[in-house]
């Protein structure tokens, strides 16, 4: 029972350890962030819409 | 033998006004509602205002059968985008994906069904459709890792906030936003060696 727990945990062990490594290389060498409250007005964008290129066929038109 | 001539020029005169006319109609109607459509979700993204009757030309846009998957994909993200301008984000949501469906490789749908997961407070989905526009190549990829970094934020991954803030500023670097948010954030780093 013992050694079943202890492989259990070997594992996981292992598993938290490629995990920060793959963090560690995304994140580089950044350790500590802490950051003061986003102010209310910054919002998120849609992207702009743009209107289709000009004379463009469509299939309903036809007669 | 005159008059078989007659008839035939008769012929194919009809013919070729009829031409000219289902011509005329197919460069005039078409390309002006999706360009309405267009330039209402536009300008309802710059005054924050979006009415019925904007609502309704979108709806005439979506319902009508377009030639390419493109143009139907930008009917629905356009009519998604006044959705959302009036809160209505699970309409939203259901235009950006019907957008995505019609469109798989239109980034913008994506990005913008993100804004509207994300205003719903559902971070990882938006999270994972802002990743999907930037893998997509989207037209402004400094805004998407803008919206993307708001959303780690909101999750409270400040690294990845941070990171995706430092790449908005990188690729869209005459916009002072990113510099703005950057300049909250205190970072640390591990000591060398």
């Amino acid at each position: 029972m013992r050694l079943v727990l202890s492989a259990v945990l070997a594992v996981s062990l292992v598993s938290g350890s490629a995990l920060a490594g793959q963090d560690d290389e995304i994140l580089g060498d950044l350790v500590v962030v802490t950051a003061t409250p986003r102010p209310a007005d910054v919002k998120m964008a849609v992207q702009t819409a743009k209107p289709p290129p000009e004379k463009q066929p469509v299939k309903t038109a036809s007669k | 033998m005159f008059k078989f001539g007659m008839l035939s020029a008769a012929a194919v005169a009809g013919l070729l006004a009829f031409g000219a006319s289902a011509q005329e109609s197919v460069t005039v109607l078409g390309p002006t509602l999706l360009a309405e459509c267009s330039n209402a979700a536009a300008q309802a993204q710059r005054t924050g205002h979006a009415g019925i009757n904007d609502l309704e030309t979108c709806g005439a846009a979506v319902d009508r059968a377009w030639t390419t998957a493109r143009e139907t994909a930008l009917a629905f993200v356009d009519r998604g985008t006044l959705y959302l301008v009036r809160g209505e984000n699970d309409k939203a949501i259901s235009d950006f994906s019907q957008a995505i469906k019609a469109d798989p490789a239109l980034a913008s749908a994506y990005n913008d069904r993100g804004v509207a997961l994300s205003a719903q407070h559902r971070q990882a989905e938006a999270i994972a459709d802002f990743s999907q526009a930037l893998a997509l190549k989207a037209d402004n990829a400094g805004q998407v890792a803008f919206n993307r970094a708001m959303a780690y934020e909101d999750t409270g991954d400040l690294k990845r906030a941070y990171l995706d803030y430092r790449k908005a500023a990188e690729l869209n670097p005459g916009w002072d936003q990113p510099a703005r948010q950057l300049a909250r954030f205190n970072v640390s780093h591990a000591p060398a060696g």
